[in-house]
């Protein structure tokens, strides 16, 4: 499961003794400490948050008082009111009506009388005002979270703590009024009852809002259904609660609320209770989920307001009325280009989110007086484009320097110069007179996106490039220039020209890291909730990233997981779903990829238990080399793995028929659960030098129409990939083999990396067969002699370092009769439901398989000829009677031992 | 509050009323003289920006001279001064009127309990 970065590391729990003044660590998780003298305490790098019962009692003792003076406060402004309200009547009637009365009244109350009583009550409320907008009781602002130092982690490790250093503060400052209510009302009898308290908290609304958002809602229906009781959340003693308010401080911490509120209580009580826990577990989530949903819905109540006229919300200028006036038109350009700038003040998107530092550097060159153009080098999907909206989203905030202030990004169409240049002049007068509209116009910034393609594109009549003709206008800079590229186009294009490359000041843009991505895909939530009318949830963000990052190989974060989200929303909203999950996502990876996501992704372990008998049943004879191959594989899918190396690196020994192929086409089968995740490579044809380009290749190569074994693997990571015959390879080869053994990746010769982290490799070799040949033809041979002795022959021919890279190496026992009449067997049946699909039943008595298996014995081709010999036998006999007419639909049709023999 | 005394509050010290008058009327002279005249003026700034932005106001006045679209002919300067002057004069008007506004109502804010006070405590002796 993807999580972002783990700060729980990096804080610290542990607690004082009051009576002996005495500092101690904690080190196991989430204890409830009871103990009066101890006082629990949390540390990051500046804060030490210390819980104590008696801070709490004054807390909730001044807040009840607060609440009580302020309600007797505005009791008193309301009284005062009302003779104003009545003061004001009077003086309508006054001016409105001749009343008998209100003489009456003038003579009971003179005029200056009811002034004064007005203007006080007009002090009443003001009274009032200031305690509606006035928040009574005003707990601290947490401070940001400031994870502890490596250094300062391993100084508690060795406790050797220096607390002098620290700002101590008590949790209870930070304490919501909200929180305080809430505990008033859960907690009775001096005791801390969590389950009545989760059962509270459950019906808190920014609870319920979270677990719809982190798909959880079905907690509630699990703790009604009581899975959860007083035995796995027994009672505490009420002095059990500063823990709780320490491991809450610590939540609200994490996800950067600014006061303890009654959800961080609930997030406490998942991480104390491990039954609660377990309930995440169950429902393939974590506590991470929750805290990200938290923090998404903060995020949306504190921007409620969309008003331009709330100073807290950022202005976008769009420049007004006079916007153009003094800027040079540009006719000829606008046919084929468009205004960033128009375009994402018009967007609700957050733009160049993750590359703040890139837009800054990028924001000091075209700031420059000369050499003013960049080049931006990233991978596809990295986020080029979104980086330059970025930065016209800048611009139209004013947040750039003063040479910046309203300068329009226009970005160049290609397709568009070309198609407007077709139908009217040449591309060389359009280009320059574009040109020279751009330079007179004095405000623009030329955007080129995919600079690369300017090269290959050429003018029909001169034949020149379009680089070419630019390029004496990006050399003169007469106004700045942005491209972006891709490492791969870099290389082939601008590395080898001086010009251009002296021209451009090269800004590299990463990957982003899934924490950045997660930011990204969180501010798409509202407007893809908008668009599709659906409800995203967390955990589909979650997947998103993680099988954009495990199964999208061509493309980039934030690019694939974008892109994943909103296939998603796309699928559920045509499938009439409301709620976008988890389970989406893989289904539409699954569907992008054809890869199965749920079964790779499901951490079913029980499903490997019967892996073995799964596939011994469809392999004869061959029992050590499955149970070899099963407990690797059950290494990988428990996580005990190194992530960092292929699953598997099998080496299959044996004469030919024996099984090799068919035993890896079977694991692929079983463990991908698809036939076709297999790629083959015979490794006889990389018997010549410079074979390894061969096998390392990219379609970017000469012969563009070759699909390497990179590119076959890139396109399905998830697969098997066998090397026939391995040792016949050349030795350059074979050395390439470390590399991928060891590291699991491969780098093609257009410098594209590729993992092989999620395949099983395996290599077939023939050395030694004549030996188990010749020693299995002995009588009274012993197996383990035959093994040894081929191992030894092994290690004479290949490499001792390629050798230990193997996780087993396996060589496989020949055929005896009795396996081979089973292998007739199958065949056979293989053969009747083929029969069945046509209506023709097959029957068959016990001698027959063996009859076969006899005849069509041969010790140095193994159990090929088998199949061979049922084709002639048992095939073409049925064959030609169906021809001819002797078989029909419904007919049973028995195999006779004369057709054998 | 249904349960006063869960937290055994009675053992604890409790809040002082002085303490508390003192405490709420610092608070509310806070309030009314410094946070809600600072915000107003923050929304002053804001509308004025906007109004600017709407207007061009700044844009034409800086670039005043500079002819339409950079034709540097006569009709080129002619147009482009007489353009800005027509959006700059209800432009400015705007801007100006809105600033007045505006002002009034914060010096009328931090008035109005003087006001009441003053005139609380003299209407009784103005016959």
């Amino acid at each position: 499961m993807f999580k972002p970065v783990d700060n729980t590391k990096r804080l610290a729990y542990g607690v004082h003794n009051r009576v002996r003044n005495k500092y101690e660590m904690v080190k196991k998780n989430y204890p409830l400490i009871i103990d009066n003298e101890l006082v629990p305490f949390l540390m990051t790098r500046d804060n030490i948050f210390i819980s104590n019962l008696e801070d709490l009692q004054g807390l909730d003792k001044r807040f009840k008082q607060y609440k009580l003076y302020h309600s007797i406060i505005n009791r008193i402004a309301n009284i005062v009111i009302i003779p104003g309200i009545l003061v004001s009547i009077i003086y309508i009637l006054k001016i409105f009506g001749n009343f008998s009365y209100v003489a009456l009244l003038e003579n009971i109350l003179p005029d200056n009388i009811l002034n004064t009583i007005f203007w006080f009550s007009t002090l009443g409320i003001i009274l009032l005002w200031y305690g509606n907008y006035r928040e009574f009781f005003k707990p601290r602002r947490i401070p940001k979270l400031q994870v502890l130092t490596d250094y300062e982690v391993e100084q508690i490790k060795n406790n050797e703590v220096k607390f002098g250093r620290y700002a101590t503060t008590s949790t209870s400052q930070y304490i919501s009024a909200n929180t305080l209510n809430f505990l008033n009302t859960t907690l009775d009898d001096y005791k801390l009852n969590p389950l009545k308290m989760l059962k509270d908290l459950l019906k808190e609304d920014d609870v319920k809002i979270i677990l719809k958002r982190a798909n959880l809602v079905q907690l509630q229906k699990f703790v009604d259904d009581k899975n959860i009781t007083g035995k796995n959340m027994p009672s505490y003693p009420i002095e059990s609660i500063k823990s709780l308010m320490i491991y809450a401080v610590e939540e609200a911490l994490l996800t950067s609320s600014v006061h303890i509120e009654p959800v961080h209580i609930f997030l406490s009580l998942i991480k104390v209770f491990p039954a609660l826990n377990k309930f995440l577990e169950s429902n393939n989530s974590s506590l991470w989920i929750l805290r990200e949903a938290l923090m998404y819905e903060e995020g949306l109540t504190n921007r409620v307001t969309k008003s331009i006229f709330d100073p807290d919300q950022s202005y976008n200028r769009t420049g007004g009325i006079g916007r153009e006036w003094v800027y040079g038109y540009t006719y000829i350009l606008s046919h084929f280009s468009h205004d960033l700038n128009l375009e994402v003040a018009n967007a609700h998107d957050t733009y160049g989110i993750g590359h703040e530092d890139e837009v800054n550097e990028l924001i000091s060159i075209i700031g420059r007086v000369g050499k003013r153009n960049a080049l931006l080098i990233g991978d596809p999907g990295v986020g080029k484009s979104s980086m330059i909206k970025g930065l016209a989203q800048r611009i139209n905030t004013g947040d750039v320097p003063p040479q910046l202030i309203d300068k329009r990004i226009i970005r160049l169409d290609l397709n568009g110069l070309i198609a407007y240049s077709g139908k009217s002049k040449n591309v060389e007068t359009v280009v320059q007179r574009a040109i020279e509209e751009l330079s007179k116009a004095g405000n623009t910034i030329l955007y080129i996106d995919e600079l690369q393609e300017l090269i290959p594109a050429k003018a029909e009549e001169s034949g020149h490039s379009l680089a070419g003709l630019l390029l004496p206008y990006i050399v003169d800079s007469k106004f700045p220039i942005v491209g972006t590229t891709n490492y791969a186009s870099y290389k082939k294009y601008f590395y080898t020209n001086e010009s251009f490359r002296q021209s451009f000041t090269n800004i590299e843009l990463g990957e982003l890291s899934p924490k950045e991505t997660m930011e990204i895909l969180r501010t798409k939530i509202e407007t893809l909730e908008d668009n599709f009318g659906i409800y995203i949830t967390i955990p589909a963000l979650t997947d998103a990233i993680e099988f954009a990052q495990r199964y999208v190989q061509d493309r980039m974060l934030p690019d694939s997981a974008v892109d994943l989200l909103e296939s998603g929303c796309a699928w559920v909203q045509s499938n009439n779903v409301k709620i976008l999950t988890g389970e989406h996502i893989a289904k539409v990876t699954s569907l992008q990829t054809n890869i199965d996501v749920a079964s790779i992704s499901s951490d079913d372990i029980n499903d490997l238990g019967n892996l073995v008998e799964r596939i011994k049943a469809r392999v004869v004879g061959e029992d050590e080399a499955v149970e070899a191959i099963v407990e690797t594989l059950k290494r990988a899918k428990t996580g005990l793995r190194s992530p960092d190396k292929p699953i598997g690196v099998f080496l299959f020994i044996g004469p030919t028929g024996v099984g090799k192929t068919y035993l890896a086409k079977i694991v692929a089968e079983e463990f991908f659960k698809s036939k076709e995740d297999i790629v083959r490579i015979d490794m006889s044809e990389y018997k010549d030098e410079g074979s390894v380009s061969k096998l390392l290749g990219s379609s970017n190569d000469k012969n563009e129409t070759s699909i390497s074994l990179i590119d076959k693997v890139k396109v399905n990571p998830y697969t098997i990939v066998l090397f026939d015959e391995f040792e016949k390879a050349n030795p350059e080869v074979l050395d390439l083999f470390l590399q991928l053994f060891d590291e699991g990746r491969l780098t093609s010769t257009s410098g594209e990396t590729v993992s092989f982290n999620n395949t099983i490799i395996v290599c077939t070799s023939n050395i030694g067969s004549d030996i188990i040949m010749e020693e299995v033809s002995k009588k009274n041979f012993l197996w383990d002699d035959v093994k040894n002795k081929v191992l030894m022959k092994l290690k004479q021919s290949i490499k001792a370092e390629l050798f230990n890279r193997f996780d087993s190496v396996v060589i496989f026992e020949p055929q005896t009769i009795d396996s081979l009449a089973q292998v007739s067997n199958m065949i056979l049946e293989e053969l009747s439901s083929r029969l069945d699909d046509q209506g023709i039943e097959l029957k068959w008595s016990d001698v027959i398989p063996m009859l076969i298996a006899n005849k069509a014995y041969d010790p140095a081709l193994g159990a090929r000829p088998i199949k061979r010999y049922v084709q002639e036998k048992v095939e073409g006999k049925i064959a030609t009677d169906i021809v001819n007419g002797e078989i029909k639909k419904g007919d049973t049709v028995n195999i006779k031992e004369s057709w054998i023999i | 509050m249904n349960n006063s005394d869960i937290f055994e509050s009675s053992k604890v010290e409790g809040l002082n009323t002085q303490v508390f008058l003192i405490d709420t009327l610092k608070d509310f002279l806070k309030w009314w003289y410094i946070k809600i005249p600072v915000q107003l003026i923050l929304r002053l700034r804001r509308i004025l920006t906007i109004i600017d932005d709407s207007f061009s106001i700044s844009q034409l006045i800086l670039t005043f001279f500079v002819p339409w679209h950079r034709d540097y002919s006569f009709v080129g300067y002619f147009i482009g001064i007489m353009a800005r002057i027509i959006i700059l004069i209800p432009g400015l008007i705007t801007f100006i009127l809105t600033f007045i506004i505006y002002l009034l109502i914060i010096i009328a804010w931090l008035l109005i309990p003087i006001v009441c006070i003053t005139l609380t405590v003299i209407s009784p002796f103005n016959v």
